[in-house]
C-alpha cells in the first residue's frame, strides 16, 4: 500500500471537470477517482485514489486522512467521493405512510429530509431494509435499491427517532 | 425518464439550437452538486446538450457538445448514483449528469443512441423501454421489479388467490354452511339462560311454585345439544377450511416452483436464493393462514357481529347504549395501543432469530474461531447479542404487565355497566334478571369478533403482501423462450459458429463485443484469458442459459434460438469446477444427467471417468450417499463424478470450465486421462487457468476484454509473442515461485510443483522447449 500524505500529491480539477493529480515525483495522473475504503464506519479517512482502466483498477495510492490537506484540496477530494457513493444522511423524517389499506401498496411511504434535500422513499419492510452495523450506523435501502444513511440516531429529532427505535433495534 | 423540457429550458435551447431537431430529452434526479433535483439532457440531431436550474430558477447550459466531436457516451455505476459519460474522439472521457439507478434503463439507452449518432447510426428502437415506467403514476419501475409497486390494486391480488380456492367450490360451500349453521346454534346458548332464569327457575309470585319445572330436563337437553352441535359444527368447518388451504397453498406453491424451474439463469442472478426460498415456503404459508384461519374467522366474526348485535339491541338498547362505552375504548386500545406491543414482539422476536444467527454463524466457523483462538471475542459477541434479547424480552414483559391488565379491565368494566345499568333497568321493571344474565352471556361473546374484526385488516395486509410476492415470481416472463416453430436437432454433428456476438448481463454493459468464431466439428478449443475476459460467459450463452444480446450462434447452421431447448441441452455435457453434487447417492448423482440408465450403464461410465476406482473403495460402493452438496466426497472424487455423468450423457459438444484445477497433481493426471476419453468425437471447448493442460487442444482462443485477442495453435500463439504469450509468462513467473516455496517436495522425490509438470507436461510430447518455458 502506497500512503499518500499532503505533500506527495496535489490534486486538480479538469477542464471537463475531472479530478487530475501531480504526485511528488512529477508524474501527472488524469481521470481520478476517489474511494473511501470504510465508507460506513470511518469518514473521510483511507481514500484511495483510483484510476479505472477498462477492465482493472489502478491504485496511485491511499490518503489516511484529509487533516493537513488545505481547504481546496479537501473539496476535490470530497467532491471526487461524492461522485461515486452518493448515500445521504437522513436528518428527519417528515411523514410516514403505511400504504397498507384500500388500493394498492404493500410498502410504507416516507418523506425524508436528508443532507442532499428532501426525498420520498418506499420501503417494502421497513426491518428487512434496514440494518445496524457494528457502529451504530442504520443503513436503508429502499425498493428502488437508493441507499440512505443515519450515522447517530440520537441526532434526530425526538419522534423520527421513536419510529426508528421501533423499527431498528 | 423520457421527460417534458421545462419551458425555460425550452426558451434557450430555442435560442441557442433553433433549427435542431430534439431526439433525447431526459430529466436526471441527482444534480450535479449532489442534491436531489432535475438537470436535463437533450440531444438533437447535432448536439449533446444539459441544462440545469440556478438558485432564481434560470435555465443554466452546462454542457453544449457537438456529436461529431464524440466517440461514444456510457454509464458509470457508483454506490447509489450513476454518472453518464461521453468520451471525445480525443480526451479522456468525462462526466456529464448524474442520475439514481432507478433512472438507469433510460440513461443507458440514451448512452447507446448518442454513440450511435456519435457514429451516424440510427437511433435503437425505444419499444423495450416502455414498461419500465409505471402506466398509471408514471414513475420509473425498480429494475428488479416487474410491476409498478406503488400501483399494485390488492383487490385484485385477493381475487386471484381466490381463483386458486374456486378449484374446491364444494369445500367453500361445505365451509360456510357449517359457519353458518354453527354460528346460529352459538348464539342461541345464552339466550336459553334467560329462559332458565325468567321462565324455568322463576316460582309463582303468588303460590310460590315452580309452574315450568317439567320443562327443566328438556331445556337442559336442548342446552347441551346445542353446545354440542355448535362444537361439532367447529370441528367440521375447521377439517374443510385445512383442506381448502393447504390444497390451495400446494397449488400455488407447485405453479411457483413450476415458474422458478422454468425461468431463466438471469432471474436467478437478480433474486438471492434465500429470498426465493422464503416466498416458496414463507409467503405460501403466509397465504395458507389467509385462506385457513382469516377469512374463515373474518366471515364469521362479521356474522357474529351483526347477530349478537341484534340480540343485544332486543334484549336493552338502552343498556346497549351504556356498554357501547367500554366497546369503543376497546376499539381504540386494540387500533391504537396495541399496535406499540406489537412493536416489542416484533424486536423480541428480531434479537431472537439475530442470536439465533450468530450461533449458528459462530459454530458452524467452529475450526475457524478455534484455529486463531477468538473464543473469547466468540463469546463476548455471543454475550452481547443473549443480552439484547433478554432485554427485549424484560421490555416484553413490562409492557404486557400493563397491556394485559388494562385490556382485561375494559372488557370486565363492560360486564360491571351490565350489572349495574341492568340492575337499575331491573329494579324499574325494564328488564328480567334473565335478560341482563343472557346479556351479559352475548357481551362476552361480542368482544371476540370486536377484537377481531378491528385486528383483521391489519393480518389479512401483510397475507396478502405475501401473496403479492408470490404472484410477482409466477407472473415473470422467462427472458429464454422456446420458439414456437423450434426445430428438433436430433443428430447434432456438434460445429459451433458466432455471428457477431455481442451480450452483457446488464444489457448496456457488454461483456462479450461482437465475437465471430467457427469451432469446427469434433475440434477441441481451448478458451483463454485473463479472469473477467468473458470466457465463462461464451459458455453460458452456448448452453442458452442466456440469450445473445446481438448477432447470432448457430449449430449446425441453424440459430440456437430456433432449436428446442431438450434437444439443445441432451446435447451439451459441462464438467465444472466446482461440481454440484444433489444429495443422494453416487449412483443417484451420476445417473442424473440420463434418468432411466442401466447400473451397468453407470459403472461403464465411471470406468471411463476414472472414478470406479475410488467408488470401490467407498464401503457402500455406488449405494454410498454424498453428503449435502457431496460433503462427504474430495474435490477431485466429485469432479470424476461429473466426468462420468458427462459420459454418460454422451454429448456432441462437451464444456470443461476449469475441470482439473484444485485437485493435486496425481488425481489431475487420472482426471486428465479420463478427460482424453471423454473428449473423444465430440466438439470441445475447455477453460482452464493453467495455460499447459491446454496443450492438447486444437486451437486456443484467446479473449481479452470480451474481444477475442489471439486465434491458434498452442505453438502458433506462443511463436507470435502476444497476448498468450505474456500470460504464460506470468504463470511461469508465479510457477517458480510456488518451486522456491516447495522445495521439501523435491527432497521426498517428488518433481517441483512447476506448471510443466502439470498433465499437459507431465504426458508431454517431446516439447522440451515449451516445458522449459513454463
Amino acid at each position: 500500500m502506497k500512503i499518500l500524505t499532503k505533500d506527495d500529491i496535489r490534486f486538480e480539477k479538469s477542464a471537463t471537470g475531472m479530478l487530475n493529480c501531480k504526485l511528488k515525483d512529477g508524474t501527472i495522473h488524469e481521470h481520478l477517482h476517489c474511494v473511501t475504503l470504510f465508507p460506513l464506519t470511518l469518514h473521510e479517512k483511507f481514500i484511495s485514489v483510483i484510476k479505472e482502466l477498462e477492465q482493472e483498477i489502478e491504485e496511485i495510492g491511499v490518503i489516511r486522512g484529509l487533516d493537513g490537506f488545505d481547504e481546496g484540496q479537501k473539496q476535490l477530494v470530497r467532491h471526487a467521493i461524492d461522485e461515486r457513493y452518493f448515500v445521504p444522511e437522513i436528518l428527519d423524517i417528515r411523514k410516514l405512510k403505511s400504504k397498507r389499506s384500500k388500493r394498492g401498496h404493500g410498502f410504507d411511504e416516507w418523506e425524508i429530509e436528508t443532507d442532499r434535500g428532501r426525498k420520498i422513499m418506499y420501503l417494502f419492510n421497513p426491518r428487512d431494509n434496514m440494518s445496524i452495523n457494528n457502529a451504530g450506523v442504520i443503513m436503508i435501502t429502499d425498493i428502488e435499491k437508493n441507499r440512505y444513511k443515519i450515522s447517530d440516531l440520537e441526532k434526530l429529532p425526538r419522534e423520527a427517532r421513536t419510529i426508528l427505535e421501533e423499527i431498528t433495534m | 425518464m423520457e421527460s417534458m423540457i421545462p419551458d425555460r429550458v425550452r426558451d434557450i435551447l430555442q435560442r441557442d439550437h433553433q433549427d435542431e431537431e430534439i431526439i433525447i430529452s431526459l430529466s436526471s434526479d441527482i444534480t450535479g452538486h449532489r442534491n436531489y433535483g432535475a438537470e436535463w439532457l437533450v440531444v438533437t440531431n447535432k448536439t449533446v446538450l444539459v441544462y440545469g436550474i440556478s438558485g432564481k430558477g434560470d435555465a443554466i447550459p452546462f454542457h453544449d457538445i457537438p456529436l461529431f466531436t464524440l466517440k461514444k457516451a456510457r454509464i458509470s455505476p457508483h454506490v447509489g448514483i450513476m454518472s453518464f459519460l461521453v468520451e471525445p474522439k480525443t480526451g479522456s472521457p468525462f462526466k456529464i449528469i448524474s442520475f439514481s439507478q432507478v433512472l438507469n434503463p433510460f440513461f443507458a439507452h440514451a448512452a447507446e443512441d448518442i454513440s450511435r449518432l456519435a457514429n451516424n447510426e440510427p437511433v435503437s428502437d425505444k419499444s423495450a423501454l416502455a414498461g419500465k415506467v409505471c402506466a398509471s403514476c408514471k414513475k420509473p419501475i425498480p429494475e428488479e421489479l416487474n410491476k409498478c409497486p406503488r400501483c399494485t390494486d390488492r383487490r385484485g391480488t385477493l381475487l386471484r388467490m381466490s381463483h386458486f380456492a374456486m378449484a374446491y367450490k364444494g369445500t367453500m360451500v361445505m365451509i360456510m354452511l357449517t359457519m353458518l349453521a354453527g354460528t346460529g346454534f352459538g348464539l342461541i346458548t345464552p339466550y336459553m339462560s334467560k329462559l332458565f332464569i325468567d321462565v324455568i327457575l322463576k316460582s309463582d309470585p303468588v303460590t310460590g311454585q315452580f309452574v315450568n319445572a317439567h320443562w327443566l330436563l328438556p331445556a337442559s337437553i336442548f342446552l347441551f345439544a346445542a353446545y354440542a352441535i355448535q362444537l361439532f359444527l367447529g370441528g367440521i368447518q375447521e377439517r374443510y377450511s385445512g383442506i381448502l388451504g393447504y390444497k390451495t397453498v400446494a397449488d400455488v406453491r407447485q405453479t411457483i416452483y413450476e415458474k422458478l424451474q422454468e425461468l431463466s439463469l438471469g432471474f436467478f442472478d437478480k433474486h438471492q436464493t434465500g429470498a426465493l426460498l422464503a416466498r416458496v415456503n414463507q409467503d405460501t404459508q403466509e397465504m395458507q393462514r389467509l385462506l385457513v384461519d382469516f377469512i374463515p374467522i373474518t366471515v364469521e366474526s362479521i356474522i357474529m357481529f351483526f347477530g349478537i348485535g341484534i340480540f343485544l339491541f332486543i334484549l336493552s338498547w338502552e343498556l346497549t347504549l351504556f356498554v357501547l362505552i367500554p366497546i369503543l375504548a376497546i376499539v381504540v386500545f386494540v387500533k391504537l395501543v396495541i399496535p406499540k406491543f406489537w412493536i416489542f414482539m416484533h424486536r423480541f422476536f428480531y434479537r431472537r432469530s439475530k442470536l439465533s444467527a450468530i450461533v449458528a454463524d459462530s459454530l458452524s466457523g467452529i475450526r475457524v474461531v478455534k484455529a486463531f483462538g477468538q473464543e473469547q471475542m466468540e463469546t463476548d459477541k455471543f454475550q452481547k447479542y443473549s443480552l439484547r434479547y433478554r432485554d427485549a424480552g424484560i421490555e416484553l414483559a413490562k409492557r404486557w404487565s400493563f397491556f394485559h391488565p388494562v385490556f382485561h379491565l375494559l372488557i370486565m368494566s363492560g360486564m360491571v355497566i351490565v350489572w349495574l345499568v341492568g340492575g337499575y333497568l331491573v329494579f324499574g321493571g325494564k328488564m328480567t334478571l334473565g335478560s341482563v344474565v343472557a346479556y351479559s352471556g352475548y357481551l362476552m361473546m361480542f368482544y371476540r369478533p370486536v377484537f377481531m374484526l378491528t385486528r383483521m385488516l391489519d393480518l389479512i395486509t401483510n397475507a396478502v403482501s405475501a401473496a403479492e410476492r408470490v404472484f410477482d415470481v409466477i407472473d415473470t416472463e422467462p427472458m429464454i423462450k422456446e420458439s414456437p416453430d423450434a426445430v428438433g436437432l436430433p443428430d447434432l454433428e456438434g460445429e459451433i459458429e458466432f455471428r457477431n456476438v455481442t451480450f452483457g448481463y446488464d444489457k448496456f454493459k457488454p461483456v462479450i463485443k461482437n465475437v465471430s468464431l467457427t469451432i469446427h466439428k469434433h475440434e477441441m478449443i481451448g478458451l483463454v484469458g485473463k479472469s473477467g475476459a468473458g470466457k465463462s460467459t461464451m459458455i453460458n450463452i452456448i448452453c442458452r442459459l442466456y440469450d445473445a444480446s446481438s448477432g447470432e450462434i448457430l449449430l449446425d447452421g441453424v440459430d440456437l434460438r430456433n432449436i428446442k431447448q431438450n434437444d439443445l441441452r441432451k446435447n451439451i455435457g459441462i464438467v465444472l469446477q466446482d461440481t454440484f453434487l444433489f444429495n443422494g447417492t453416487i449412483y443417484e448423482n451420476i445417473s442424473y444427467t440420463k434418468p432411466g440408465a442401466t447400473r451397468e450403464e453407470v459403472i461403464r461410465a465411471s470406468i471411463a471417468a476414472n472414478a470406479h476406482e475410488f467408488i470401490l473403495k467407498k464401503p457402500d460402493g455406488y449405494d454410498t450417499e454424498v453428503g449435502e452438496r457431496g460433503n462427504s466426497l474430495s474435490g477431485g472424487e466429485k469432479q470424476r463424478i461429473s466426468i462420468a455423468r458427462a459420459i454418460l450423457r454422451d454429448p456432441k459438444i462437451l464444456i470443461l470450465d476449469e475441470a482439473t484445477s484444485s485437485v493435486d497433481t496425481q488425481t489431475e493426471k487420472k482426471i486428465q486421462e479420463a478427460l482424453e476419453r471423454l473428449t473423444k468425437g465430440r466438439t470441445t471447448i475447455a477453460i482452464a487457468h493453467r495455460l499447459s493442460t491446454l496443450r492438447k487442444c486444437d486451437r486456443l482462443v484467446v479473449m481479452k476484454n470480451g474481444e477475442i485477442g489471439e486465434i491458434g495453435t498452442h505453438q502458433e500463439l506462443l511463436a507470435k509473442k502476444g497476448i498468450f504469450y505474456e500470460l504464460v509468462q506470468i504463470q511461469s513467473e508465479l510457477a517458480q515461485i510456488m518451486a522456491f516455496d516447495m522445495p521439501k517436495q523435491e527432497e521426498n522425490g517428488k518433481k517441483p510443483k512447476s506448471f510443466g509438470d502439470k498433465p499437459g507436461g507431465g504426458q508431454d510430447n517431446g516439447d522440451e522447449g515449451l516445458k522449459a518455458e513454463y
